[in-house]
């Protein structure tokens, strides 16, 4: 198991509530939105898989795209795969996006380009995602830059 | 030896001779082509105090040992001279097939001297080379020149041309050298000094076989190269989305500069000008140079709106920057249109736009009347104003004369308040990549020797980790917005960027494939047997012979800076607040690159390099 999530339920807890968090946000929400993509992120250590639909009409009312935890039964667009330490690591706002593809850490495929889009769109919630694990009580989560 | 030709044609246009030049053999194995050997030649042949403009300056067609093979991004070559922009070394390098076509008539390269009487074509056919009369094209653009002569020379299928617009027929001092519509020598005004030479163009085909060393392990490194290049993500991020790509990263990064380097963030940037809105709105296909694997060049179709021109090559990222961003356009027809203006009048569309930014926030700020502009409305944005002047600039017609000097002498010619938001260095407007993100590139700016420059080196790959060469002693991951410990990271890059100049290899492919492949691939060819510390040294000598020509020309310490707009911290985006701490990259670096107090290179630095012929003329250049 890695550094920072005991097993996936943890994950989806934390990811749950950052994604409703972030699909809701008036001001990402419609530029994530405006990507039209299904995202599947695959995770290790715990294995596990979270998928995010911004290409169909969102399922609630509110919501800019719907995420899904777990398997699903959407063909993604574009798929990536890391751990889930890194991909922590990576909502802190700490880890390279660059040399993470090119060292290996995050491998990728389909519409690789696609993903692209997102980066500038997502930069504003790195200072969220520590606010959101403190409100969940997981400040040991947070993870201080060095 | 092989790989070469040993022949390098000796053209003087003032008497019409062409020769062939007596190369030393051993500058081969000591400069390898491009850039390194046009400049150990052109210390043989120049006195460093020349005008650029003046028919002293020669102009030196390089290409390198693996041009014409088929190794991948292997199809570049570079023109230089003294630059007519900067006043220093002035180097261009460019793809597409044009290398390829002049090494298979057997010449490594052309010196080009003098200047006509009367405007002229170089022709290079079948292994020989005469001076044609160009009178009925001078006056057209770029594009109609090559278009006629490959009219005139229709037999010829495989015809590449290089063509100067009017703005190098006007000696605008940022005219760039077009090839083939698709593929362009920008930087620092190798247009102007064609023009300066009344020459239109040049034109070459060929046939002959090209030499290897070894075929066999030629061919094994071929092939593991193009596996390696195809399966690299950077080659599958460039084919996909382009040089533009770098649009949505450099969002995140803030390794864009906004609004003449001002503004830290515009949130539809990305969105508007980045890789993907390239593809959903104007890509028709993307093009390759000669035997490239990757093929990262948009061709476009703008129709149907004001700023139609059909079908065309499109902007590239660096565009994208200097009349997106850099202007506050997100319009990408406009951008387009003043794209492929560039291209048929022969701009370097760097320095073109950036000098536009300088003037409108010159104007912006009450430097400028609207009646010293010729009443263009040059504000932020406006790129219908920019299209007006970019014809003026080219003819040199009303302010287009003065905006044709490019930014440094326009801040010149102003109140020194004006310098506060000049982004030159050694006269060169920066590119598309904000130092303030990168604190390396920042080094790397003021230390490169065209002047500022994202292509003299390998920083910009290494720095923002694209790559991962620990073999080179580079370490695996670097952090943009720190300083210390960024001058030996930007020295070795030094040393492997030359190197990519001097073999004429495209920066993306080296990227690609790595330094292993580049070498096997290098050794094959011409059966140097280099280890990577060779290859790496051979890319520190040209450094160091360039800098030392920089110096003859002037170039002392004090002109290894930062502009202070880039030394203003931003407040949002990717660099919000933080800046490049410049004396202490600067200290680190003359450590060690032996740079002596006043920017010169140390003796025993020269005599490592095996450039102890330079040492005489430094010590003697101020008696």
């Amino acid at each position: 198991m890695g550094e920072y999530y005991r097993d996936a339920d943890q994950l989806f807890e934390i990811y749950g509530y950052f994604l409703d968090s972030v699909l809701q946000n008036d001001k990402i929400g419609p530029k994530m939105s405006k990507s039209g993509i299904i995202i599947k992120f695959i995770y290790t250590d715990p294995d596990c898989e979270i998928t995010i639909d911004l290409k169909n009409k969102p399922e609630k009312e509110g919501y800019y795209g719907t995420f899904y935890l777990g398997p699903c039964h959407l063909k993604e667009d574009v798929w990536s795969k890391q751990s889930a330490d890194h991909s922590h690591r990576f909502w802190h706002g700490l880890e390279n996006p660059i040399a993470s593809v090119t060292r290996g850490k995050v491998k990728q495929g389909g519409k690789i380009t696609a993903m692209l889009k997102l980066l500038p769109v997502v930069r504003p919630t790195f200072g969220e995602f520590p606010v959101i694990l403190k409100e969940m009580g997981y400040e040991d989560l947070i993870v201080k830059k060095k | 030896m092989s790989g070469y030709f040993y022949r390098i044609a000796d053209i003087d246009l003032s008497s019409g001779n062409v020769a062939d030049y007596p190369i030393d053999h051993q500058y081969y194995r000591d400069y390898i082509g491009g850039g390194s050997l046009a400049a150990r030649l052109f210390f043989d042949l120049v006195k460093p105090c020349i005008d650029p403009l003046s028919i002293e300056n020669p102009l030196f067609i390089m290409t390198g040992p693996l041009v014409g093979t088929g190794f991948p991004g292997s199809s570049r070559f570079a023109v230089c001279a003294k630059s007519p922009l900067t006043g220093i070394w002035g180097e261009s390098t460019c793809g597409g097939a044009f290398g390829v076509s002049l090494r298979k008539n057997g010449f490594d390269g052309i010196i080009i001297r003098g200047r006509a009487s009367q405007p002229v074509v170089v022709e290079v056919f079948d292994g020989s080379i005469t001076i044609g009369d160009a009178t009925n094209l001078w006056g057209l653009d770029t594009y109609e020149a090559a278009q006629q002569l490959k009219e005139v020379h229709s037999d010829r299928k495989k015809l590449r041309t290089l063509t100067i617009g009017p703005a190098g027929e006007h000696r605008v001092r940022y005219a760039s050298i077009c090839h083939d519509r698709a593929n362009h020598l920008g930087r620092t005004g190798m247009g102007a000094i064609m023009g300066s030479k009344n020459l239109k163009a040049i034109i070459a085909e060929g046939t002959v076989s090209l030499p290897i060393a070894d075929e066999e392990e030629y061919k094994s490194a071929r092939k593991t190269t193009l596996e390696a290049a195809r399966e690299s993500i950077v080659s599958i991020s460039l084919n996909q989305a382009g040089t533009a790509s770098a649009m949505e990263i450099g969002m995140m990064t803030g390794d864009i500069p906004i609004k003449n380097w001002r503004v830290g963030e515009v949130e539809e940037l990305g969105d508007e000008l980045g890789g993907n809105a390239i593809v959903e709105k104007i890509l028709k296909k993307r093009k390759a140079c000669q035997g490239c694997p990757i093929a990262c060049k948009p061709e476009v179709k703008v129709e149907n709106t004001k700023y139609d021109f059909g079908t065309g090559p499109g902007p590239e990222y660096e565009t994208l920057g200097t009349f997106g961003s850099m202007l506050m356009s997100l319009d990408l027809d406009a951008i387009s249109k003043a794209n492929d203006l560039c291209n048929r009048l022969g701009l370097d569309s760097i320095s073109c736009g950036a000098t536009i930014a300088f003037i409108m926030e010159a104007r912006e700020k009450g430097f400028y009347s609207d009646e010293q502009l010729d009443h263009l409305d040059l504000t932020w944005g406006n790129l219908d104003a920019v299209i007006e002047l970019l014809k003026k600039i080219s003819y040199r017609e009303g302010f287009g004369d003065m905006a044709a000097e490019g930014s440094a002498v326009l801040a010149e010619n102003l109140p020194e308040q004006a310098r506060e938001f000049l982004v030159t260095i050694k006269g060169l407007e920066l590119p598309m990549h904000d130092p303030r993100g990168f604190h390396g590139m920042g080094l790397a700016y003021m230390m490169s020797n065209r002047g500022a420059c994202h292509l003299q080196h390998s920083v910009q790959s290494v720095e923002q980790c694209s790559v991962s060469w620990p073999e080179a002693g580079l370490e695996d991951e670097y952090t943009g917005t720190e300083s210390e410990g960024k001058a030996k990271m930007v020295y070795i890059s030094e040393g492997i960027g030359q190197m990519a100049n001097a073999i004429c290899l495209c920066h993306f492919a080296q990227w690609a494939i790595g330094l292993e492949n580049t070498l096997a691939g290098l050794n094959a060819v011409t059966g140097f047997e280099l280890s990577l510390e060779d290859y790496i040294n051979i890319g520190h000598r040209s450094w160091l012979l360039k800098r030392s020509l920089n110096n003859l020309m002037g170039v002392r310490e004090q002109d290894d800076k930062l502009p202070g707009r880039v030394l203003t911290p931003l407040d949002e985006g990717g660099t919000g607040g933080t800046i490049p701490d410049e004396a202490l990259l600067k200290f680190e670096y003359y450590q060690i690159r032996d740079l002596d107090p006043s920017g010169i290179p140390s003796e025993p630095a020269l005599l490592k390099a095996d450039l102890g012929f330079l040492i005489e003329p430094l010590k003697n250049m101020n008696s």
